[in-house]
């Protein structure tokens, strides 16, 4: 049966490879479409993440109600104890502590209320990838009076590279106190709100400066899985809870805030375009494949002439469509591939887009997509092609199958 | 008949003037306040009990005074605070930090800010010698040995819209203060809980201030040592002396 | 002559001529309905900053903007009433009305945490804002009261209900400190997180009362007939009125509006990959439909049928099909995208980790009527549809009749 099945095939050349390009290229565009969307939405979440809560973050049980108020007073006590804890958990990659606090800067006749985060340099390019977005000058290093302060916000108190701020701010008991930094470098995340409101400093002169000696107001975790961060921080918390009662509490992405429920949003609406997208795609090769049976009919009338019986006959065309199936899907598997890993690695380049807007907006940065290279999402295509070309043939392969040969042969 | 009325405002005004207790306006009293709390020159050591809650923190400064106008006060304890300074002309103030070598000017929104963690803030410093000059002042009445005022703002850029004082009348300490919102909300009070004499003279030596809207905070100064009318070496009051 | 016999083979290869008109007729359906909610997404965000935050066109005191962060009260429009008068006679406008915004603590008595004040006025905010449409518990203002409206995250945060009270500290336009005990009469929901996790509102007399600021606002909201002369009208107005800044909408959310911008790229390329699909289901499907009727072909030619005419037959088929494809195509992706526009699509059922929060947000997106997009769809199919048919016309018709005769 075989034989005959890629005999079929072979024989009309034409058909096949039209039938063969339709489920191919249906196949290649779902899987680099997914690659796409996955690839812009982890990106999106990806930002947010870095910037502002990490996958888990660990913090004084006193401090997470009234975190809008930095409230220093409020810290992690010997924090590398505590860091530790988190480190000892599996699904843990990376930990760092920070320290974030308010201060009001000198700005024309009034105060900028602007926020500092103490950093430990050589970890922030692992988290915010500080050290890419740094646009004059260079990071801050630890053990240095220095600091990295937003462009924006540079401009804003009309400071050059070079020039040191005096920064005067509130010890976390209240005492007055100060330090000169010396603007080390500055950075854009492309993102306004940060550019003109932020500066880092290194953490060990945060602690000097707050009076925070072996303390930080938070403790940042990245987990290999960030759709588990939730288990994550649970078990974390329960471990903390062992050793220091209520003292600490632990918080995942998933509830830090409004912006992660519009960000869930954002995933959903895109699922449901992707779903639309799968769906033109499966209707392509039902509809090719349905047509390409269809127009088969003498040929199966002839084979019925021949002799066949009816579950051959469909036997046979099902295995044709399965071949044809694999074939084409793994070629639409592999464009695909070939696309997404483009994708991937170069990425859609918008940011032409932004030079037009100069303009209105300072955004120094280029605005690159980059898609998701994942075997998993190639893995689908291929099987979907698969599935819907075999699906596609069985209602005209029934027909046919069931019709008299002399029905058959007369059909044009 | 009128005669006889007229007759009777004299015999009562002599009498009046006879009585030991003065009968004062309002803006007499506060100007006597006033004078009772200046004095040409003063230096304190004194000390402010900052309670946070369960928490005390003590710091330790010494002030130079001159006049009502002119102050000086350096930080000494505990170590963190020591060396900061300020120094207050008038209705300006500078603040020296050591740690950066470097004076600042307390203007704008910082003034709002409270004075190293306690329940003062810079703007309460600065207005509580301004009351003449911005409010309009009443005398509501006596309690308990004291004059009771009515202040009420009659310039448009006060911080407390109202305040009540309390003014002993033998001494003519301010014993209560009380500070208001412009909707009538009590904000702070402040309260005179030791009075000291210092050659003639009284001067309140242990003062506590509340914030009621902060629970359970309140800090209280104290003066632990005051020499009054003693020469002070020119150059004090100076922004010079900030970052000798 | 040629399209009556195009029109009969239509019908006589029913089947066939289904399956391509319905490739057509889905592929451009789902066009449609994609450019509408990608549209209808960013078209949100930008409806929540109009209908909550700016209104179409603001007006504020010409040193406002500059200091904007400390909403300073000391730089108000001091008399609003007259050109609000003006306003509102003018024939443009649908709405009119003035707000103050200042910097507030919330407190209970324990805690304090940093706000926004919004004074609205009563009357007239619903005329411009949805406020008043926005209310979860409790009600709205009945004029000018002493009572506040308070978002629901900071209901939330400090546990507090329709009734009950919070303070409001600030300071007036003088820097005098103000504190106001307001009684809650109502919680807002507005999925604006500006508003509803940080925003009390109160009635505009009472805000400038509070704030000593007289009859001055801190702005003058508008909201327009024609949202699509909105940069006409701010120009128009920054002639007439002097002393003030005009800023339409766009002017003011800069933040959002580059996201969207940037969100357009990725937009694009999505629709495109949809355009390709189409592009390969219908060329497919009538490729393979007319490969087949080589024969047939064949036949015409040794009927007499000249190439050209040949050609030209099953072009106009294939327009014909692509016609009613794209009529019966568009006319489905408007249909389902009425009750997109209408009622858009609830893709939340959105419960936060419950336990500490339980805050659900329903997130329903609209869509878009574009009405460009449309036509280009319904050219798009027509016009796929003819050029695809040419190709295997051309072959078929160029091989001699015995040849076409013979093959299956």
């Amino acid at each position: 049966m075989f034989k005959i099945a890629l005999r079929n095939i072979l024989r009309n050349k034409r058909r096949t490879a039209l039938t063969g390009l339709s489920i191919a290229a249906a196949v290649m565009i779902a899987v680099y479409i997914w690659s796409f969307i996955s690839g812009v939405m982890d990106n999106m979440f990806d930002n947010s993440i870095r910037l502002t809560s990490g996958h888990v973050r660990i913090l004084n049980s006193d401090y997470v109600k009234r975190e809008k108020m930095l409230p220093l007073e409020a810290n992690i006590q010997n924090f590398e104890a505590v860091e530790n804890i988190a480190k000892a958990n599996p699904n843990v990659t990376f930990t760092v502590g920070r320290i974030k606090f308010g201060v009001l800067l000198d700005y024309k006749d009034n105060n900028k209320p602007v926020l500092g985060t103490g950093i430990v340099p050589e970890s922030e390019s692992r988290i915010s990838h500080l050290d890419q977005k740094m646009v004059k000058g260079r990071m801050i290093r630890s053990g240095q009076e220095e600091m990295n302060i937003g462009v924006n916000l540079a401009r804003d108190l009309g400071l050059k590279l070079g020039d040191t701020l005096t920064v005067v701010t509130q010890t976390a008991y209240g005492s007055i106190t100060a330090m000169n930094l010396k603007i080390a470098g500055m950075f854009s995340f492309g993102v306004p709100s940060i550019d003109k409101t932020t500066f880092y400093i290194p953490l060990d002169k945060a602690q000097e400066l707050l009076d925070l000696e072996g303390a930080v107001t938070e403790i940042f975790i990245l987990v290999k899985d960030m759709n588990k961060a939730p288990e994550v921080s649970r078990e974390i918390g329960a471990s903390l809870d062992k050793l220091y009662g209520g003292e600490y509490t632990t918080r995942s992405w998933q509830d830090q805030g409004i912006l992660f429920i519009y960000m869930n949003l954002a995933k959903r609406v895109y699922g449901g375009i992707y779903f639309l997208i799968l769906f033109l795609a499966s209707f392509t090769i039902l509809n090719t494949m349905f047509m390409s049976v269809l127009e088969r009919t003498k040929e199966i009338g002839t084979m019925k002439s021949l002799g066949m019986k009816n579950r051959q006959v469909m036997g046979i065309i099902l295995l044709e469509a399965l071949l044809i199936g694999i074939i084409a899907s793994f070629v639409g598997a592999t464009w695909g591939a070939g696309i997404a890993y483009y994708l991937a690695t170069e990425g859609l380049d918008f940011s032409a887009i932004f030079d037009a807007m100069k303009g209105t907006i300072n955004l120094p940065i280029s605005y690159v997509y980059r898609a998701l290279f994942s075997w998993g999402i190639i893995f689908f295509g291929f099987c979907m092609g698969i599935f819907f070309s075999v699906l596609a043939a069985i209602p005209p392969a029934l027909r046919a199958a069931q019709m008299e040969p002399t029905e058959a042969l007369r059909e044009i | 008949m009128k005669f006889r009325l007229l007759l009777l405002v004299i015999i009562c005004c002599a009498v009046a003037g006879i009585a030991p207790a003065v009968q004062m306006s309002g803006e007499d009293i506060i100007r006597k306040v006033d004078s009772n709390l200046t004095f040409d020159s003063a230096q304190f050591e004194a000390k402010m009990l900052i309670y946070v809650g369960d928490e005390v923190r003590e710091k330790r400064m010494i002030s130079y005074a001159e006049g009502a106008d002119k102050s000086f006060s350096e930080f000494t304890y505990p170590a963190r605070d020591k060396g900061v300074k300020y120094l207050k002309l008038g209705d300006q103030m500078w603040m020296y930090l050591p740690s950066v070598e470097k004076s600042i000017k307390i203007a704008g929104h910082m003034l709002r800010q409270s004075m190293m963690g306690s329940d003062y803030s810079y703007e309460d410093a600065l207005e509580s010698r301004k009351l003449l000059d911005k409010y309009s002042i009443s005398l509501a009445g006596e309690k308990e040995g004291n004059y009771v005022l009515d202040l009420t703002a009659k310039v448009k850029d006060v911080t407390y819209y109202k305040r009540k004082v309390w003014v002993d009348k033998t001494t003519f300490i301010p014993m209560r203060g009380e500070l208001y919102a412009k909707s009538g909300k009590l904000l702070k009070v402040s309260t005179t809980e030791k009075v000291e004499e210092f050659g003639g003279r009284f001067y309140p030596t242990k003062s506590v201030l509340r914030n009621l809207l902060r629970k359970n905070s309140r800090t209280e100064f104290i003066i632990t040592s005051a020499k009054f009318n003693v020469p002070i070496p020119s150059g004090t009051f100076t922004e010079r002396n900030l970052t000798r | 002559m040629l399209i009556k016999l195009a029109f009969r083979n239509i019908f006589r290869h029913f089947t066939r001529t289904f399956l391509t008109f319905l490739a057509i007729a889905l592929g451009l359906a789902l066009l449609i309905i994609m450019d509408s909610m990608l549209t209808g997404i960013d078209q949100e965000s930008f409806d929540k900053i109009i209908n909550y935050e700016t209104g179409h066109i603001k007006i504020f005191d010409r040193g406002y903007r500059e200091d904007e962060e400390n909403l300073p009260l000391d730089r108000s429009i001091e008399k609003p009433g007259s050109i609000i008068k003006e306003l509102q006679k003018d024939q443009n406008v649908a709405g009119v009305t003035a707000r103050i915004n200042f910097r507030i603590m919330l407190s209970d008595g324990v805690d304090q945490f940093p706000a926004v004040g919004i004074a609205i006025d009563p009357k007239d905010d619903q005329t411009v804002f949805l406020m008043k449409q926005s209310i979860d518990k409790g009600a709205f203002f009945d004029g000018d009261e002493e009572a506040m409206l308070l978002g629901e995250g900071l209901a939330e945060d400090f546990g507090v209900d329709v009734g009950d009270y919070l303070t409001i500290l600030t300071r007036t336009k003088y820097d005098t400190y103000q504190a106001l005990d307001l009684r809650i009469k109502g919680i807002l929901r507005t999925e604006d997180p500006k508003i509803d996790w940080s925003a009390a509102v109160i009635p505009l007399g009472l805000g400038q009362e509070s704030l000593d600021m007289g009859t001055g606002v801190t702005e003058i909201d508008i909201k327009l007939k024609d949202p699509a002369k909105t940069k006409e009208f701010r120009d128009t107005l920054a002639k007439e009125i002097t002393g003030v800044e005009v800023a339409t909408w766009k002017d003011l959310a800069e933040d959002v509006i580059a996201i969207a911008q940037a969100k357009r790229g990725g937009s694009a390329f999505l629709l495109f990959s949809v355009f390709l699909i189409a592009l390969i289901g219908i060329s497919n499907t009538i490729l393979l439909a007319a490969f087949e009727r080589v024969r047939e072909i064949g036949m015409m030619a040794a009927m007499g049928m000249r190439r050209r005419q040949i050609i030209r037959l099953f072009v106009f088929e294939g327009a014909m099909i692509g016609m009613m494809g794209s009529i019966a195509g568009c006319l489905l992706g408007i249909l389902i995208n009425i009750p997109f526009v209408k009622y858009g699509l609830n893709w939340g059922f959105m419960m936060r980790d419950v336990g500490d929060f339980g805050y659900r947000i329903t997130g329903a997106s609209r869509g878009v009527w574009n009405p460009t997009m449309i036509i280009v769809a319904f050219v798009f199919g027509i016009v796929i549809s003819a050029l695809t048919s040419i190709y295997p016309a051309r072959v078929a018709s160029r091989m001699e009749p015995t040849e076409a005769l013979r093959k299956t």
